[in-house]
């Protein structure tokens, strides 16, 4: 549709001036003829007016002006608040721009085609799939030092926790499953034994207990409080990208002697080793020297 | 992201964190636009003839960085065996055969700094000044060294 009959639809939002990108006024909303009043800097009408009256129509109906938490200033987003049943709140963004829906529960979006109120039934859907997810991982959260993400999302079911002055563990939660995945990585010195215990314990989860004493009883030791390390001090980090998640893999490959054990990408380091002349490749596996302590290292590509 | 963006985005926060040597003043992207081109400049170290002076690196890194080291090239002339006089060329084991992905742009820069104070004359980019110090000259040395900078790099 174009400009005019744009401003048709809405006749209480005069373009200003001779600009006719540039609008303010306000738009009636429901019944009861509510008004919001709507600046706009850059208007861009890329669908008929049914597209967005459904949408408008999809809040008054099944979302409610109330849940309406914000617009952005340029009124590209809107959104929306989801209370699941456990009293969490989350965001829904409504993006008129990129024409899509998201959320901070789940990190893909979602074509506006696919329509609001199904895709808030499926959202509604996954936070009941996720409610025992997320409250283990709030527990974790609240007693123990976690390490990252810094500032974790919904959609963001893993931790790393620090376990010791050189181990971290990660903690992946995957809904339906009773107990969480753990691997810990560290020099393999350290990293090799609590993994033995963690392959020991498997099926040993107690749901009835708090996350910390369920895993001080798999490493048979206290573990740090909340806050004790910061990332600085347990290397987490690709010693080649410097990155920690690169491509969805975490730096798994951990230099195996003792005081180096520094991690690194599979990726990273097979590329770091095929282009030095040292390295010898037998199939898709490379011995080399670790480019930190120069001792042997070997990683396999996938 | 490149990855090669978030490391050099990773190495100026650390950079900007913790500032690696008093002797760096200035260390980091030439303009916002580029990230691959970074400017350095370093003072020269006390106990050495380049005291006194300022000396302006030029850093080019390659998208293939940190597998493929970072080129540096002086600016500033600067009189040292393993420094080329006229383009600025460096020669240092760890800027080609021996670099490593554990070094970084702050610790290269490092580097450099010391190889002013601890010159290689055994392979050098600069003859006259190498056999100065082959044969043992070392007051001619660094009377010379001490007339370049005081000719071409005051602070």
């Amino acid at each position: 549709m174009d400009h005019i009959e744009f401003y048709r639809n809405f006749p209480l939002l005069p373009p200003q001036s001779l600009d006719p990108l540039k609008a303010d006024g306000y738009i009636e909303i429901g019944e009861d003829q509510q008004c919001i009043h709507v600046g706009m800097t850059e208007l861009s009408v890329k669908h008929t007016s049914k597209f967005y009256s459904r949408i408008i129509d999809e809040c008054d109906k099944e979302v409610g002006w109330d849940n309406v938490e914000s617009f952005d200033k340029e009124l590209q987003i809107m959104t929306i608040m989801l209370i699941d049943e456990a009293k969490k709140e989350h965001k829904v963004y409504v993006d008129f721009a990129s024409e899509n829906f998201s959320s901070d529960i789940d990190e893909n979006s979602v074509s506006m085609e696919f329509g609001l109120k199904k895709y808030m039934d499926v959202l509604r859907k996954k936070c009941e799939q996720l409610a025992d997810c997320w409250a283990l991982l709030d527990d974790v959260d609240s007693s123990l030092c976690v390490l990252q993400p810094q500032n974790p999302k919904r959609s963001e079911l893993w931790r790393r926790l620090a376990v010791s002055d050189f181990a971290s563990a990660l903690l992946e939660v995957v809904p339906d499953l009773f107990c969480p995945q753990i691997t810990v990585y560290g020099p393999n010195s350290i990293a090799a034994p609590l993994n033995a215990k963690v392959k020991g314990a498997r099926g040993m989860w107690n749901g009835a207990l708090s996350a910390r004493a369920n895993l001080e009883a798999i490493f048979d030791f206290p573990l740090p409080e909340p806050g004790s390390f910061n990332q600085k001090d347990i290397k987490l980090e690709c010693g080649i990208c410097f990155s920690y998640r690169a491509e969805n893999e975490d730096a798994d490959q951990i230099c195996s002697s003792d005081p180096c054990a520094q991690p690194f990408h599979r990726k990273c380091l097979v590329q770091w080793l095929t282009t030095k002349e040292d390295t010898r490749q037998s199939y898709n596996t490379y011995f080399g020297k670790c480019p930190y302590c120069s001792e042997n290292i070997i990683v396999t590509s996938k | 992201m490149a990855s090669v963006t978030k490391r050099l985005l990773k190495e100026l926060q650390n950079i900007q964190r913790e500032p690696p040597h008093d002797d760096i003043i200035t260390l980091g992207p030439t303009s916002d636009e580029n990230i691959l081109q970074w400017r350095a400049v370093l003072r020269g170290p006390s106990d050495t003839p380049y005291y006194g002076g300022a000396f302006e690196l030029r850093i080019s890194i390659s998208d293939q960085y940190p597998i493929q080291p970072p080129t540096l090239t002086f600016v500033t002339p600067v009189c040292h065996p393993n420094v080329n006089f006229g383009t600025g060329e460096i020669c240092l084991d760890i800027l080609k055969s021996r670099w490593s992905p554990a070094w970084t742009l702050a610790s290269t820069c490092l580097a450099v700094h010391l190889l002013l104070s601890d010159p290689e004359p055994s392979s050098p980019l600069n003859c006259d000044a190498a056999n100065l110090l082959r044969c043992g000259d070392t007051v001619g040395y660094n009377s010379l060294v001490s007339f370049y900078t005081r000719m071409y790099a005051l602070e």
